[in-house]
């Protein structure tokens, strides 16, 4: 990746990519390669922009679509018994300063895969149409989705944060 | 929750420090790590499967009375369990370096190196180690007996070099048919990796 593109066309949108990363990852270690694997797409998949979106659109969709795929490959090959990792896993998800933040993350990574991209594009104050767009389904469908997922996240939420 | 999920989200990102992008460092490198690691079992284990076919191949053949064939059969490919072993040492005295891409490429050519050599032996190797085998697997028999007694020397040779070449063909195509069903996959990964690599380097 030439130090250019990465300077001008992943940096300044590598907040979206830490968001969506962060969802998708307990660890730093496994954070750290969902953001190389995230910006490596970027620089790949380049050619493949069409401009009918914005760019940031793109990268929403390709970095929640690297980190699904990502996510599936891990669940497909591994077994690992995680009862030695929780220690590790609890204490990494203190990520953010914001103590909130930290819950409202824990939380999120409760959901399915799908949910945590509806809810973390609709964080960001995408559309509804945005969102479709990006998760490639039906808009009609978003604003129920989307209903059910604050609730959830609610219940989740409910007593930890002030 | 007296907070929103949205306030929460809003001002959790307030202070933009927290938003500080990682540093693309060793790029590939676990990726590497873990295919070369996939390959170099898969050689290992894919040699390993010799002894017990060795062993299968000399209690058949003897228990169906050809004991001298069922060990010849036997000593070949136990002989050549221990040659892949020493080419395979090859792969493990490469050393995992700071850059993954010479890593990688030495990796490589040295897998090419083990695949061209073990064609090389069968397309010259096994015509050799097996038409004794026939020899020791016919030779009693009436039908081999009246064709060395009735064939004229000169088809005989003809026969021979017609049956070492064909063995010879046969070997090595079983050999690229197995090596691209065990290996292709891998091996096509070995290839997409290097090539990105060469492309982040440009």
């Amino acid at each position: 990746m030439s130090n250019d593109f990465y300077t001008t066309s992943v940096l300044p949108y590598a907040a979206i990519i830490i968001k969506i990363c962060r969802a998708y990852t307990d660890t730093q270690e496994d954070f750290e390669d969902y953001y190389q694997e995230v910006c490596l797409q970027i620089w790949k998949s380049r050619d493949n922009f069409q401009e009918k979106s914005k760019w940031s659109t793109w990268i929403y969709r390709l970095s929640l679509n690297v980190c699904l795929t990502l996510l599936k490959k891990r669940k497909n090959k591994s077994n690992i018994h995680t009862d030695n990792l929780k220690e590790d896993l609890i204490e990494e998800s203190a990520v953010f300063k914001s103590e909130s933040l930290n819950l409202l993350y824990d939380a999120i990574k409760k959901l399915s895969e799908l949910d945590r991209a509806v809810i973390l594009l609709y964080l960001e104050e995408k559309s509804y149409q945005e969102i479709a767009d990006i998760i490639g389904t039906n808009q009609n469908n978003i604003g129920v989705r989307i209903k059910r997922i604050k609730e959830r996240l609610k219940k989740l939420l409910d007593g930890k944060i002030n | 929750m007296e907070k929103s999920i949205e306030s929460i989200w809003n001002e959790g990102f307030l202070n933009n420090e927290i938003l500080v992008a990682p540093k693309l460092n060793n790029l590939y490198n676990k990726k590497s790590n873990l295919l070369i690691e996939k390959i170099r079992k898969t050689y290992t284990m894919d040699n390993k499967s010799i002894i017990p076919i060795a062993v299968l191949f000399a209690a058949g053949f003897s228990y169906a009375g050809h004991v001298a064939l069922g060990l010849y059969g036997m000593t070949l490919m136990i002989a050549l369990f221990f040659l892949n072993r020493t080419k395979l040492q090859k792969l493990e005295r490469i050393k995992i370096t700071s850059n993954s891409y010479q890593y990688l490429l030495a990796y490589k050519n040295i897998v090419k190196e083990l695949i061209g050599f073990t064609t090389k032996l069968l397309a010259l190797g096994l015509p050799i180690a097996v038409i004794p085998s026939y020899w020791l697997f016919f030779r009693k028999t009436e039908l081999f007996q009246q064709l060395i007694l009735k064939t004229e020397t000169l088809y005989l040779i003809l026969i021979v070099i017609g049956l070492t070449l064909l063995i010879s063909l046969i070997g090595v195509l079983i050999y690229k048919f197995s090596t691209a069903i065990v290996y292709g996959n891998l091996i096509k990964k070995l290839d997409e990796i290097i090539g990105d690599m060469e492309a982040l380097r440009k």
